[in-house]
């Protein structure tokens, strides 16, 4: 789809780009959203009639849960591109966070203390206590032992995957004569 | 793609953002994390009919699909046709011109009022249909942009200053709107 994309070297491009930026617009954008539905598409319409049914004790948890993600998300990408898994790395990272969040949840539901602590920072926008190392010891300890051997298996498997699908497209190219 | 934007709080602080080309993350994140916050209503196969469109975004040329990300968290995505659909604006549909048909806007469900007060985010859906518009123009559709809004939000669109065409009856009567050219 990138390559399709040639936005970046319009001049619309630097218009909007002012204006994704330029706080009066912004002020304005998030005013004119109102009470924040936006939806368009008929197929959606089942999304928003589950959203209006969330009851209250779902939405702090909702809310408990995204203020940890927003925290820990990006710590853990930082980690993972450090890691140099290449083009593993997409796999790799989806199945950490599929992980990560199946804890958060669990813990969230639990009411244990460092999710509580997490939200917590994020609330009271002292973030900053929380340097990168700091989160990253803390994503080293929620991740059991099995959850680092079925990543590493994930970036295995996706690597063998792609090595296996270049022989295949070979072997089955027509020989030159 | 990636884009650097502001993003608005719901406390109006100013955040970094990034407009992005829908990836697999993305995507996994729609299916896992938003869909993880309905799991406690046990109708998530209902209301995750439109996952399937969305992949399509990654392989059909006529589709794209986009997200703003905050925090490397996707807080809102569209998905925009742009071969197919023509402006609804009378005439005879050969002399219509084409634009970019919204097929899904959505933002994530923390990023509205009834559920989170004051939202994460404010303005996902305004920041999305900024971008798309000048997408249409890239694409020398002039800004034209054509969807179908839920009756939820249908608000939004006309404090957007999109024009109305009212209840479109092969779409359920979901009111079409359609921004004209910039």
């Amino acid at each position: 789809m990138d390559d399709k994309l040639s936005i970046q070297h319009s001049e619309h491009y630097s218009d909007l780009v002012a204006q994704l930026n330029d706080p009066v617009w912004l002020k304005q954008n998030a005013e004119i959203e109102g009470d924040g539905w936006v939806e368009a598409g008929n197929g959606l319409q089942p999304y928003v009639a589950c959203l209006k049914k969330l009851s209250d004790q779902d939405m702090r948890k909702m809310k408990e849960q995204v203020r940890v993600l927003s925290m820990l998300l990006p710590v853990l990408r930082d980690w993972m591109v450090s890691w140099e898994l290449g083009a593993s790395f997409e796999a790799a990272y989806i199945e950490a966070q599929t992980l990560l969040f199946h804890h958060i949840q669990q813990a969230a539901a639990a009411q244990e203390g460092w999710v509580k602590e997490l939200a917590s920072a994020y609330e009271q926008g002292t973030r900053a206590e929380y340097p990168p190392a700091m989160l990253r010891k803390r994503l080293a300890e929620i991740l059991t032992q099995e959850n680092w051997q079925a990543l590493a298996k994930v970036a295995t498997q996706d690597m063998e995957t792609r090595i296996l699908q270049h022989a295949q497209i070979q072997t089955e190219l027509p020989t030159a004569v | 793609m990636q884009l650097p934007i502001q993003v608005s709080t719901g406390v109006g602080a100013l955040v970094p953002g990034l407009i992005c080309t829908m990836s697999q993350e993305h995507l996994f994140q729609i299916e896992t994390i938003w869909q993880g916050i309905l799991l406690a209503l046990q109708e998530p196969d209902k209301a995750w009919n439109w996952e399937y469109k969305l992949r399509l975004a990654t392989n059909e040329e006529r589709f794209e699909a986009y997200v703003v990300e905050v925090d490397t968290l996707a807080q809102g995505g569209i998905l925009i046709e742009t071969q197919w659909h023509r402006s609804q604006l009378d005439g005879p549909l050969s002399s219509r011109p084409p634009l970019v048909y919204v097929e899904y806007l959505a933002t994530a469900p923390w990023n509205r009022k009834p559920l989170e007060n004051p939202p994460f985010y404010k303005g996902i859906g305004g920041t999305l249909m900024a971008f798309v518009r000048t997408r249409s123009a890239e694409l020398g559709f002039d800004g034209r942009v054509g969807l179908h809004s839920l009756p939820e939000a249908d608000g939004f669109y006309r404090r957007q200053g999109m024009p109305n065409y009212g209840p479109d009856p092969d779409k359920d009567g979901l009111v079409y709107f359609e921004y004209g050219t910039l």
